[in-house]
């Protein structure tokens, strides 16, 4: 039933064994600590636990662990909605400078925080022997390809945006939660092409505000379609791309409703 | 001493938890001893192992019925015993021991032993043992622990991994260095 087997701390009843400690000890069994325990127990001081305080605390542990563990899968689950809302996800396929804007605005309070549920994780299921029995690295690397999975998964689904749009109704501290922005926001743009020209088009964005973007290839592309593009706004308002990720139907449906046309 | 008792650990403590409480005099009678020497070469305890095995007994007592009696009772009640013993030294030393589950030993045991920690001591246990006698106190904790429970209280990698919360692995690394540490402590 108590899977850890772990000895626990008896409190109430440590009291009166710390009361017997403090007590003279009775000749002709002083010197002998097994003598004191027995004649405790002879005398009721010492009571047994019921073993349904043991199953209990199980109980508890193993539902504060599942838990730790959904809390790390939504977290994860977010992180990887908040990249694509944020289109930083694609933004490695464009070489160095795609992998430099990814690293830079990745949300590194979030996945600290995932780290500290993770180490909090290990310290509960510490004392159970799937956990202890083996190198901890290869329970904690269990776990983090499970949180990736479960993230990924969970990231790419409605869940969030379904929770987005109940928080903008119901709960407005969540709301704030799914309006987390990452770093450089600045540097990935959002917008519908409607124009395109010889190596440069025009995007608008959700408030149709336009801006003209140089760089990036136009080949493929065509009016009317939604992209990402990444790179730098120039002091001449130009957009200087080093991508362009159109937005397919399975990104598309996670981007935020109004943030586009 | 009860030496009439012929049942086994895991026999007696399932009768301690059925109510029968006379039958626990049967295990503090086994290991009051073994705890009390396993204080002393622990911590180097004087007359506060008494004390000390005590709280382990109580303990024991109190929180028998987590016992799984299809398992073995040796590693559960050194568990104990273990958790105490840790407690009274880091009260003791006031600092933070070094024995964490995020210890590198404890995260990639392999990788943290050396060529030549894996090299055989070339002692016999007996040997082994009588080194030990003299050098245990000069052998950080960490190391100290595994040494003990294997040379003096004839534990098996598994049921010291099971006491101390580790992988199997790491009571190999631990030992192999302990015995290293032990090798450098006696001149040949």
């Amino acid at each position: 039933m108590n899977g850890s087997h772990e000895p626990h701390e008896p409190k109430e009843l440590m009291q009166s064994a710390q009361s017997a400690h403090q007590e003279p000890r009775a000749e002709g069994v002083s010197g002998d600590p097994g003598n004191r325990v027995l004649e405790a127990i002879k005398e009721r001081e010492l009571r047994m636990r019921p073993r349904q305080y043991f199953v209990l605390r199980a109980i508890l542990v193993a539902l504060g662990a599942s838990l730790l563990f959904l809390l790390l899968l939504y977290v994860a689950s977010f992180v990887i909605y908040a990249l694509h809302m944020d289109g930083l996800w694609f933004a490695p396929e464009y070489g160095i400078s795609g992998w430099l804007l990814f690293f830079s605005g990745l949300p590194w309070g979030l996945l600290l925080l995932s780290l500290a549920i993770l180490l909090l994780l290990a310290v509960i299921l510490r004392n159970y022997e799937f956990v202890y029995h083996q190198p901890l690295f290869y329970p904690l690397f269990a776990f983090v390809v499970l949180i990736a999975i479960g993230g990924f998964f969970l990231g790419t689904t409605a869940l969030h945006p379904d929770l987005s749009r109940f928080a903008a109704r119901n709960a407005p501290v969540l709301e704030n939660f799914y309006e987390y922005e990452t770093a450089f926001p600045s540097s990935v743009h959002r917008g519908v092409i409607v124009s395109l020209g010889n190596g440069t088009f025009i995007i608008a964005d959700g408030f149709g505000v336009t801006s003209s973007i140089v760089g990036g290839p136009v080949q493929g592309f065509q009016v009317g379609d939604v992209v990402l593009v990444f790179g730098m706004r120039r002091d001449d308002g130009v957009i200087k791309a080093f991508g362009v990720q159109q937005m397919g139907m399975a990104t598309s449906t996670i981007v935020p409703t109004g943030t586009m046309q | 001493m009860d030496t009439r008792d012929e049942r086994r650990d895991e026999e007696v403590a399932a009768d301690v938890q059925k109510g029968n409480a006379d039958s626990f005099r049967v295990l503090v009678d086994r290991y009051e001893q073994k705890m009390v020497r396993y204080a002393r070469r622990f911590l180097f305890a004087g007359d506060e192992a008494k004390d000390l095995v005590q709280e382990v007994f109580i303990k024991a007592y109190v929180n028998i019925r987590s016992f799984d009696a299809d398992r073995r009772f040796s590693p559960w009640l050194y568990r104990i015993a273990h958790n105490e013993f840790v407690n009274a030294l880091k009260k003791k030393k006031k600092e933070r021991m070094n024995i964490s589950i995020f210890d590198l030993d404890v995260l990639f045991p392999s990788l943290t032993l050396t060529a030549r920690e894996t090299a055989d001591s070339g002692f016999t246990r007996h040997e082994m043992k009588k080194m030990l006698e003299g050098s245990l106190e000069k052998i950080p904790e960490k190391y100290r622990e595994p040494l003990v429970l294997y040379y003096f209280d004839d534990m098996d990698y598994k049921e010291i991994a099971d006491v101390l919360r580790v992988p199997v692995s790491t009571v190999g690394v631990r030992l192999q260095r302990g015995k290293t540490m032990l090798r450098k402590l006696i001149p040949q």
